[in-house]
């Protein structure tokens, strides 16, 4: 284990001057940074010069942890630049590498402190200084994984200890990471919740709060809420609650909601002019986020006027970027009033001229806003579209909802212009010749060819196909057989993507309600193809990798043959509502086939195609019953809300008892979003039976009572209210535990996404 | 020819032999087949000769006339193999090269100038006898007997093989003769030729015009800014002197004479035993001389660089080279303990468990101070085990004692274990009276065992009871700073110091 021979500061302090070294973190961990400072800078027990040393370290630690770098940049520079009072080389290493953490942790470092680091690791390694205990570590993390957890929180205990007893932050930081890991292991969660802060580690409170959801112990989550909030008053340790509490989601207590958002003001207020700004800014302002959903009016209005008052939102569009999330949070609970305010701020960036980066946005906000109070639709309609003046692709797919009649003007020049434009979205390019862009592509990508080069540009032309799909109804039958036709083309494009492919597949579902006989077989015949087995030879994507290889550290978030075959099940059960003579049985057997896969995604699509088919996948619906019990999380969650939805039927179909043991065992299921959707189902499934008195109505107020005592708001609310349940309508894929992609990942998928289809109302 | 100092030491007839020999064998030296090396021609064997008459100034018992012509014989000889492009052809080279089934004719020029440089000393030595009482001698002189060319040869050879090597023996009379002083002569032409790695070497008009290799052209610079040798007889010095650009002194101060000197001060420590024998004490020292005016060149970065790196890879074999001393040292001071351990533990059933087990304890100790950790924990274990189970007993206090130093051997390698095996005497110990001198330390180790480990009840339990027991003030800080650290990762307050 812990190196015996490695010498570390403590043990040449005075021991009252240790004392007081722990004593100022304990203090300042509990927002007495003042008087941990005067304890620190009180030189009244100093025996020897190190103890002054170890004071002065131990404050530059805490003005780091408070993020006050140059402070603490300065005082280690002057610590360092003295003899560090005789103090061996390996201490004068340790300090070296705090230096550089605070270096690090405070914006982009100068290059030649990125030099220092660097000769640092080598002067470290020549001396044959190795701060990690890797063999402890690795015998402990096996004794963890053997369930020996008797040898492995021991060894974590005492890695920490000999970590802070070096001086050594960087390794405490991570010690207390690892410490943490072990008691989530032994459910010791309040202890976890404290190390977590520790760690300052993103991922390490995302795992405590990932622990405390799937627990879902209300008592429990309050302690260690409680014990992240006592600890957490350094710049540093709040950055790492606002991560816990940003996973913590919904299951915020609700009492600690004003105390959160008051102490994340500082960190929302700061200007963010500089990199080390943002980082302590982004995860305030994303925790504030999700604090909103449980914060009263006159917290959400605070929060609004913050927002309209930073320095950033005057900035551009990017700038502004990252407020609408907690707008769009805070819209949902301030009262008509102060939606006003926010509309009165949010149009000039949905009527300029010029749109900006956060056009999008800034009218999904107007969107929500008009769908909570339906009688602001009129405000912002008036503001928004004025007459004779040309808008946005986006406004026009919007304009329906906000009620607004919109003259298409030469229906068939767009259509054509929308096919044109389609076609270029897999473009042949000579040597050395550019792609042609400006049709609202994400990404263009460059695959070489004999030729010369292939560029494919993924999300092209949604919007431009959004609007024709607003007004299909006032399209001629020959425009549309033109349209789908060049869809279908563009979809069986070898070079394309099956990024494109999934669009245009959504293109051809929301086409399907108008089209006549002539071209629904067409797509009828299209979707068929790419809704069969895609691993099976013949299928247009056979061959196809169906994930990024581990290997591969190059993560898009693309799309992929099971993503298509999905889409393609979804348009063939949606054009079964209007055509069904042309799917006929086709349409179960490919279900079935779905709902098989061993791919979750394709099983999550099958479920969602039952709903979509309605009455003619009826046959399809026990499966979906048994798709509650689907191993994957979302795919389950999906299955669930299509047994909601479908909850008559299934009545009919006597499946209830059944159905209600599933929810039994489900409403402790650690994933959160299967929870709500459960709570959803619930209610559906008690509507169904009406007023009706017997056992399964008993086992659905059971179920009730504890799904009411779930620590999620939104778990509880969905089984309360019809307010904010899911399963109302379409089946969403919203899930609390899919991981599959990092945050960042996601993001970009998302924003793909909504590029990729028209504006929906959420 | 060598300097006056030189001639000095022998007769007149052996002088005039001497310069005959030194006229033979120059023409072979314009040869400079290695054109790349530093200078090998007959200059150098001058200086050589010149250092061998100066380092045997002080000599007691001067040389007589067959030492020294044998001596400035070799300084003539010495390298003569260097510039023998037929060496192949015969002597033991051409034995060797016939056992490989190689064929001179047929090796490649590099290759020939590569086998000649590792193999010039043997070749050297080869052509001295093939010149005794031969009309057309290898060396260009022919050698009778009375000019000792089998002791030439020897110098010769003997100047290139590890002193530590069995060769080196083989070629040295056993014991020295007193009229024959070889491995005093051997020595004196080993150090005057390192002492002649020095500027009048490096030919700048030479190095100009060749495409030098890099390590070549390092050799080359080292040789440049070492620009003398002082020899103090009456100090018994030798002093290095070197001599660097203003601009560069203090860097090529730190580098220069770190990469020319250890080889020196090697060369003299190897033969310090045998010039002390013949009265002579040389202290080998170096100096940077500052001039006020210098006409010296920088050298190229590269070159630099690459010196820099040589320095770094010397000094990281040094460092193995101690780590595998230390080795050597621990395996042998190991075995040693373990011996006395093997036996100790061979009367274990003969002798009381007490006396056992502290017998065990006292060779487990010195194992651990050996850093034979592993060994020292399992074998007190077992002692520990043995002496205490199976009806055994041993005294309380031993017991507390023997279980308090395994748990501090346990500490860094199975901090439960060495929690558990406390705990497991925690009874005994209690038992104990306050003033038994095993308690204090038991519940100390206890303390700061269980606190690191996380037991943080039962380690602020045995805190207070060892701040309770011990006298000495500043140990009760000490436990009360280790209470405090734990507190703080307990997640608790920590009150301030009193």
């Amino acid at each position: 284990m812990a190196s015996s021979n490695v010498p570390v500061l403590a043990d040449f302090l005075d021991p009252r001057v240790r004392v007081n070294v722990a004593s100022a973190l304990s203090e300042s961990l509990r927002g007495r940074l003042p008087k941990a400072i005067k304890l620190l800078n009180g030189d009244r027990f100093d025996s020897t010069p190190v103890d002054a040393v170890g004071r002065q370290v131990s404050l530059a630690h805490l003005l780091h942890l408070n993020r006050q770098s140059s402070e603490a940049l300065t005082l280690l520079d002057r610590i360092l630049s003295s003899d560090l009072a005789g103090l061996p080389e390996e201490i004068r290493l340790v300090i070296e590498q705090n230096r550089i953490d605070v270096c690090f942790g405070g914006g982009w470092p100068a290059p030649d402190e990125i030099e220092r680091r660097y000769g640092q690791v080598d002067r470290r390694r020549l001396l044959g200084i190795n701060f990690r205990e890797g063999d402890a570590l690795s015998d402990a993390a096996e004794a963890s994984l053997a369930g020996n957890n008797y040898d492995s929180l021991p060894v974590y205990n005492a890695l920490l200890f000999q970590a802070y007893r070096s001086f050594n932050w960087l390794l405490t930081r991570e010690m207390s990471g690892h410490l943490c890991r072990e008691l989530i292991r032994l459910s010791q969660s309040v202890q976890a919740g404290f190390c977590a802060i520790l760690s300052e580690s993103k991922e390490v409170a995302h795992l405590v709060a990932d622990h405390l959801r799937a627990l879902n112990d209300a008592s429990v989550v309050n302690s260690v809420v409680e014990k992240i909030a006592e600890c957490s008053h350094l710049g540093r340790h709040i950055t790492c609650a606002c991560h816990f509490l940003e996973k913590l989601g919904d299951a915020i207590p609700d009492g600690s909601i004003a105390l959160w958002i008051e102490r994340l003001k500082p960190a929302r207020q700061l200007p963010c002019t500089t990199l080390a700004e943002d980082w302590a800014a982004q995860p305030a302002w994303k925790a504030t986020t999700l604090l909103l959903e449980g914060a009263n009016t006159p917290v959400a209005q605070s929060v609004i006027d913050e927002v309209l008052q930073h320095r950033l939102w005057g900035v551009n569009g990017i700038a502004r970027h990252r407020f609408y999330e907690v707008l769009e949070a805070a819209a949902a609970v301030v009262g008509k009033a102060g939606c006003r305010s926010l509309i009165a701020a949010v149009i000039p960036h949905v009527i300029a001229n010029k749109p900006d980066h956060d056009f999008r946005e800034a009218l999904q906000l107007l969107v929500s806003i008009a769908e909570r109070w339906p009688t602001l639709k009129s405000e912002i309609r008036k503001k928004v579209y004025r007459r004779g003046r040309r808008i946005p692709h986006l406004l026009v797919s919007a304009a329906p909802f906000f009620e607004q009649t919109v003259k298409l003007g030469d229906a068939k020049g767009a259509v054509h212009r929308a096919i044109a434009h389609l076609r270029l979205q897999v473009e042949q390019l000579a040597p050395g010749a550019t792609p042609t862009t400006g049709h609202g592509e994400s990404i263009v990508q460059n695959k070489p060819t004999k030729a010369g080069s292939v560029a494919v540009k993924i999300g092209s032309c949604m919007e431009e196909l959004g609007v024709l799909i607003q007004y299909r109804k006032k399209l001629s039958g020959s425009l549309k057989h033109g349209l789908v036709e060049g869809v279908i083309d563009m979809l069986s494009n070898p070079e394309n993507e099956n990024a494109n492919r999934t669009s245009l597949f959504r293109t051809l579902r929301s086409l399907s309600d108008s089209v006549d006989a002539k071209t629904a077989r067409k797509i009828a015949d299209i979707a068929s193809r790419y809704a069969s087995d895609h691993r099976a030879i013949g299928h247009p994507l056979y061959g196809h990798q169906e994930q990024h290889s581990p290997l591969n550290p190059i993560r898009m978030g693309l799309s992929w043959p099971q993503d298509v075959r999905g889409e393609a099940l979804l348009t063939l059960a949606q054009l079964s509502r209007y055509h069904r003579h042309l799917v006929g049985p086709k349409l179960v057997t490919l279900i079935l086939a779905g709902v098989a896969d061993p791919n979750a995604a394709v099983r999550r699509s099958a479920y969602h195609a039952v709903h979509l088919a309605g009455p003619h996948a009826r046959l399809c619906l026990p499966v979906v019953v048994g798709g509650i019990r689907d191993t994957d999380a979302s795919a389950a969650n999906v299955a669930l809300q299509v047994v909601g939805v479908q909850a008559v039927a299934i009545s009919k179909l006597k499946l209830v008892p059944t159905v209600l043991t599933f929810l039994e065992s489900h409403c402790r299921h650690p994933d959160v979003g299967v929870r709500r959707a459960v709570a959803a189902v619930t209610r559906q499934v008690r509507a169904a039976l009406g007023g009706r008195k017997n056992a399964d109505a008993e086992r659905l107020d059971t179920l009730v009572e504890k799904l009411r005592a779930d620590v999620s708001r939104s778990v509880r609310a969905a089984v309360s209210s019809e307010q904010g349940a899911p399963g109302n309508g379409a089946p969403t894929r919203a899930s609390g535990q899919t991981k599959l992609k990092s945050q960042k990942t996601k993001k970009r998928a998302q924003k793909a996404r909504r590029r990729d289809r028209p504006l929906t109302i959420r | 020819m060598a300097g006056s100092g030189a001639l000095r030491l022998i007769s007149v007839d052996r002088r005039a032999r001497l310069k005959a020999l030194r006229d033979g064998v120059e023409p072979i030296f314009r040869n400079r087949l290695h054109r790349h090396f530093t200078d090998h021609s007959i200059e150098h064997c001058d200086r050589v000769a010149d250092l061998c008459g100066r380092l045997l100034s002080p000599l007691e018992r001067k040389l007589n006339d067959d030492e020294g012509f044998a001596l400035y014989g070799g300084a003539y000889l010495h390298d003569i193999g260097m510039h023998n492009e037929k060496a192949g052809e015969s002597g033991r080279l051409a034995q060797v090269l016939k056992s490989e089934g190689r064929d001179w004719a047929k090796t490649g020029f590099e290759d020939r100038l590569e086998i000649i440089r590792r193999n010039h000393h043997e070749i050297s030595a080869d052509m001295v006898i093939a010149s005794v009482r031969n009309g057309a001698p290898p060396i260009g002189f022919t050698l009778g007997d009375n000019d000792r060319p089998l002791e030439i040869a020897a110098i010769c050879e003997a100047h290139c093989v590890d002193t530590a090597a069995a060769r080196y023996d083989s070629l040295m009379p056993k014991p020295e003769q007193p009229t024959m002083r070889l491995r005093l002569l051997t020595a004196i032409l080993r150090l005057a030729d390192i002492l002649d790695e020095a500027h009048h070497r490096a030919i700048v008009a030479q190095a100009q015009t060749l495409d030098l290799s890099l390590e070549s052209r390092m050799h080359w610079w080292r040789h440049y800014y070492t620009r003398e040798v002082e020899i103090e007889p009456v100090k018994n010095r030798v002093t290095v002197v070197f001599r660097f650009p203003a601009s560069k002194h203090d860097d090529y101060g730190k580098l220069i004479p770190a990469l020319q000197m250890p080889w020196v001060e090697q060369e003299f420590e190897r033969h310090r035993a045998v010039l002390a024998e013949n009265g002579l004490s040389w202290h080998l020292s170096w100096v940077v001389q500052e001039a006020p005016f210098d006409t010296l060149e920088q050298m190229p970065p590269d070159v630099e660089s690459y010196m820099l790196q040589q320095l770094a890879r010397r000094k990281q074999l040094a460092a193995y080279k101690s780590r595998i001393d230390l080795l050597a040292q621990f395996d042998a001071s190991r075995a040693h303990l373990l011996a006395q351990l093997h036996a100790v533990e061979a009367e274990s059933t003969n002798i009381e468990p007490a006396e056992y087990l502290r017998r065990v304890l006292r060779l487990t100790r010195d194992l651990l101070e050996l850093g034979s950790d592993l060994t020292a924990r399992t074998r007190l274990k077992s002692a520990l085990f043995f002496a205490t189970s199976n009806g055994r007993t041993v005294v309380s206090a031993l017991h507390v004692h023997a279980a308090t130093e395994l748990a501090r051997m346990d500490e860094h390698q199975d901090p439960r274990g060495a929690v558990t095996g406390l705990l497991s005497v925690l009874k005994i110990a209690e038992a104990l009276p306050d003033g038994a001198s095993e308690k204090v330390p038991f519940y100390r180790a206890l303390a700061t065992l269980a606190l690191r480990a996380g037991a943080f009840a039962e380690g602020s339990a045995a805190a207070e009871v060892a701040i309770r027991l011990i006298g000495d003030v500043d140990e009760a800080e000490n436990i009360r700073a280790e209470v405090a650290e734990a507190t703080l990762f307990e997640g608790h307050s920590v009150p301030v110091a009193k």
